[in-house]
């Protein structure tokens, strides 16, 4: 057996700052412990402590220390005291060598327990061998018994017997008095608290002769937190409680957890009281001041048992109160932080619920004030129209009355339905005639009366004589503008009509449905509509054969009218966009509209259908920062739905819509801002 | 036969042929040309100076395609050739920045605001083409009936050209 396990390693070190002293104190040290123990010496106390660590490591036990007393840095005290602080190092015996050592330090490492032997120094080798010999003894006994045979060279085997049975001694005493301990408390173990209690009270009474018992109403403070206290309260019945002060309130922190011994705590701990005791219920206890207390534990070994038990039972039950308090602060703690983070939560909401409805009704006030203004132009739009028609009736009435009404009326319809020709053109024409007629003014005028041809003036005014010919071009001049100024008047009015319209499908949409819409005309007209603002844009169509849809066309143009002027900004005027009709199943139609704009960033794509409400340059946009929003509002209150799609130099807006509303749950209104 | 010419810059054929026929009275005296846009305008312009005819006054809207009105109107006040023309923006859709941008860099003489009513726009024509001619013309007596006639006559009187 013993061969089998590694041999252990055991060392004496030992210090003296003086060259000869420490050589001489190793080579004692190596006569003395031969090949037992390995020596080592060094010549600063710094240096010992390295060395320790490093045997320490190597797994080398250090059964002996020996140290000199006064060396610079750090006293042979102070080193023993540090040694013996070290866990590794409690047991390791320790001699001080000291020439001059004041009874003061002595005592300081003696009552530490630092110090096993004192040396005078000079030393006599007999004196160090016969302590160095003891001490070696005692610790293998002590704390390494397996080992102890190493010792066999160096030690007297007498001596070594009589350590085995001093330490036997001590070791049986000690048991004895573990196991009365172990008993003890075992015994109790089996017993319920009342139980426990019920004796302790026994006891008290027995040796104390019935110590008085008080009643005491409910309310009656025991002790008062922050109070000296003088004795402890046996409460034999009835509640109390512990409580604390905190900012000014009362917090209990034990009630059913009390326990029946209060006061004992502070009283042991020489502390004044932590808690302030109460009475929640009539209670009887008995009160015992610090003399009674120790006269009754002195009398019977059993109370004081009983008492550490008692006491033992309420500091567990005390103590996982507290863990159970803390636990409960804790989750008190956590559910605040999350219901504050809650309330947070909210209140953000409500001030983006708030800002949402000053938006709306923002909107809702654009949305009347332009339906106001579309109402209230309505009139005037009409009026101007119908008088464009009467005046058209009534020149041709008068035209009646001149001999060249025929031609007159003509010219007059010519202007009507004349195209608009380019300026550029204009001056070609003019020029061109006035090569002819080698008359710059005339061929302007002509020009501007619809006479390009040559021909045409030579057929309309040739034949005629000069003054005749003044007379008939001012007619024909007089009835082409008539012609051309209905012309505007008609076409200016058509334009604010359908700015009108425009601004009137704002309003809610509560007009009825209509059945038959063809999407490509409405597509159409809107672009119309958007006139200059489209110069620069190159419009690309793939109309597929799409039917008839079933829908509030003017609402429908509302969603054209919006994409198209969102992709126009988005182009700052010039680019591409590109229009796809066609459809994804038998009961949709699907409207892509495409531009060349920069695009959207992908986390902004669902919000740009987010109601906004833009002002730009102090005007009102008209549907402009709103658009998107408005564009989906229509979408949903017709079943159908509205897209984003984007990447840079290509986003996608994807309108789908069903065909028939039949199907379609949400028929007129619907959800709006 | 040098003639000053007005040149009116518009887009819209409908506005473009109100304000020419309002231009109607300045027609015996003065060539009257029309552009759709800058482009137009300067292509006009070359004819004009072709024909050797100077333009004395522009009337140009702002919201044209291509170059905008006030940045044309800018152009021709920085080249010397054209800097002396009277020029007149008429228009109902130029902010603020863009008329600060007009009396400061292009030397704007008048803002006319649309719709224009034809009193104002034949005084302003009047009072812009009475400064041109003034500075331009050796002979001012076709001017006086259709401009401003007593400016006009007061400089004949103290020996024709004012400065």
């Amino acid at each position: 057996m013993t061969e089998s396990r590694p041999i252990e390693r055991f060392a004496v070190l030992c210090v003296d700052d003086e060259t000869a002293d420490l050589a001489a104190l190793v080579r004692d040290l190596e006569t003395i412990c031969g090949d037992a123990l390995e020596v080592d010496g060094v010549g600063d106390p710094r240096e010992l402590l390295e060395r320790a660590e490093e045997l320490a490591n190597e797994g080398v036990r250090i059964a002996l220390v020996v140290v000199d007393h006064n060396m610079p840095g750090m006293s042979g005290t102070d080193l023993l005291i540090a040694l013996h602080e070290d866990s590794r190092w409690r047991s390791t015996h320790k001699i001080l060598l000291s020439g001059k050592t004041t009874v003061d330090d002595l005592n300081r490492a003696l009552n530490r327990g630092a110090l096993n032997g004192n040396l005078p120094k000079p030393w006599t080798y007999e004196q160090l061998r016969d302590a160095v010999r003891l001490l070696i003894t005692e610790y293998f006994v002590d704390h390494a018994p397996q080992s102890v045979s190493q010792l066999a060279d160096i030690v007297d085997v007498g001596q070594l017997a009589r350590a085995f049975a001093a330490s036997s001694q001590r070791q049986i005493t000690m048991q004895a008095d573990l196991d009365r301990l172990k008993r003890g408390f075992i015994q109790e173990l089996g017993l319920t608290d009342q139980q426990v209690e019920a004796a302790m009270i026994g006891e008290l009474d027995r040796t104390l002769s019935n110590p008085e018992r008080l009643r005491l109403p409910a309310g009656t403070v025991l002790l008062r937190e922050g109070q000296i206290v003088d004795g402890v309260w046996i409460v034999l019945s009835g509640n109390v409680q512990l409580l604390r002060e905190a900012a000014g309130r009362a917090l209990i922190s034990h009630e059913q957890t009390v326990g029946p011994i209060v006061g004992l705590m502070a009283l042991f701990s020489g502390h004044s009281a932590f808690f302030t005791c109460k009475a929640v219920s009539e209670i009887e206890v008995m009160r015992l001041s610090i003399q009674e207390l120790d006269e009754a534990l002195q009398k019977s070994p059993n109370l004081s048992q009983l008492f550490v038990t008692v006491l033992l039972r309420s500091l567990v039950r005390r103590n996982r109160r507290a863990v159970e308090l803390q636990t409960e602060v804790d989750k008190l703690n956590r559910t605040m932080a999350i219901e504050r983070d809650q309330l947070a939560m909210a209140v953000r909401e409500l001030k983006q619920a708030q800002a949402r409805l000053v938006e709306s009704e923002k909107m809702a006030t654009l949305g009347q004030l332009s339906a106001g203004v579309a109402h209230e132009l309505n009139n005037p739009v009409a009026a101007i129209r119908r008088a464009a028609d009467f005046l058209l009736q009534d020149i041709d009435k008068l035209a009646d009355q001149h001999p060249d009404r025929e031609m007159l009326r003509s010219r007059m319809q010519g202007a009507l339905n004349a195209k608009p020709v380019s300026t550029r053109k204009q001056r070609a024409q003019s020029a061109a005639l006035a090569e002819h007629l080698k008359d710059d003014r005339l061929a302007k005028r002509l020009v501007k009366m619809g006479i390009a041809d040559p021909g045409e003036f030579e057929l309309l005014l040739g034949s005629a004589p000069e003054k005749t010919q003044a007379e008939i071009l001012d007619s024909i001049e007089c009835y082409y503008q008539l012609g051309s100024s209905l012309k505007n008047i008609r076409a200016c009015a058509e334009r604010i009509a359908a700015l009108v319209n425009s601004l009137r499908s704002y309003a809610r949409g509560d007009r009825e449905m209509d059945s038959e819409v063809d999407l490509h005309q409405g597509i159409e007209d809107t672009l119309l509509l958007f006139g200059k603002s489209l110069q620069e844009v190159e419009i690309l169509r793939e109309y597929g054969d799409i039917p008839m849809i079933e829908c509030r066309s003017g609402e429908i143009n509302q969603i054209w009218t919006n994409l198209i002027s969102n992709a126009v900004q988005a182009m700052d005027g010039k680019g591409r966009i590109e229009i796809y009709t066609d459809q994804p199943d038998a009961e949709h139609v699907r409207v892509r509209i495409i531009d060349s704009g920069p695009g959207i960033a992908k986390d902004h794509l669902e919000r740009v259908f987010d109601i906004k409400f833009t002002t730009k340059e102090g005007r009102i946009e008209f549907g402009l920062g709103l658009g998107l929003a408005i564009c989906r509002q229509i979408a949903n209150r017709h079943g159908g739905s509205i897209l984003a799609d984007s990447e840079p130099g290509r986003t996608c807006f994807t309108l789908e819509l069903p065909v028939s509303q039949e199907n379609q749950s949400d028929q007129k209104g619907g959800a709006e801002s | 036969m040098n003639r000053v010419v007005i040149l009116c810059v518009e887009d819209e054929s409908e506005v473009r042929e109100a304000i020419v026929r309002d231009l109607d009275t300045f027609a015996e005296v003065f060539r009257i040309e029309e552009a759709e846009d800058a482009a137009d305008a300067k292509q006009v312009m070359a004819d004009c100076v072709k024909d050797g005819d100077a333009v004395g006054l522009v009337l140009c809207d702002h919201l044209l395609p291509g170059e905008k009105g006030v940045d044309f109107l800018v152009e021709l006040n920085e080249q010397p050739e054209t800097h002396s023309i009277r020029k007149v923006l008429v228009t109902g859709q130029a902010g603020l920045e863009d008329t600060i941008k007009a009396v400061n860099d292009a030397g704007l003489d008048h803002y006319i605001a649309k719709p224009w009513k034809i009193d104002e726009l034949h005084e302003v024509v009047k009072e812009q083409l009475t400064d041109f001619v003034l500075k331009t013309s050796a002979n001012l007596l076709p001017y006086v009936p259709v401009l401003d006639g007593t400016r006009l006559m007061e400089a004949i009187a103290h020996g024709g050209r004012t400065e």
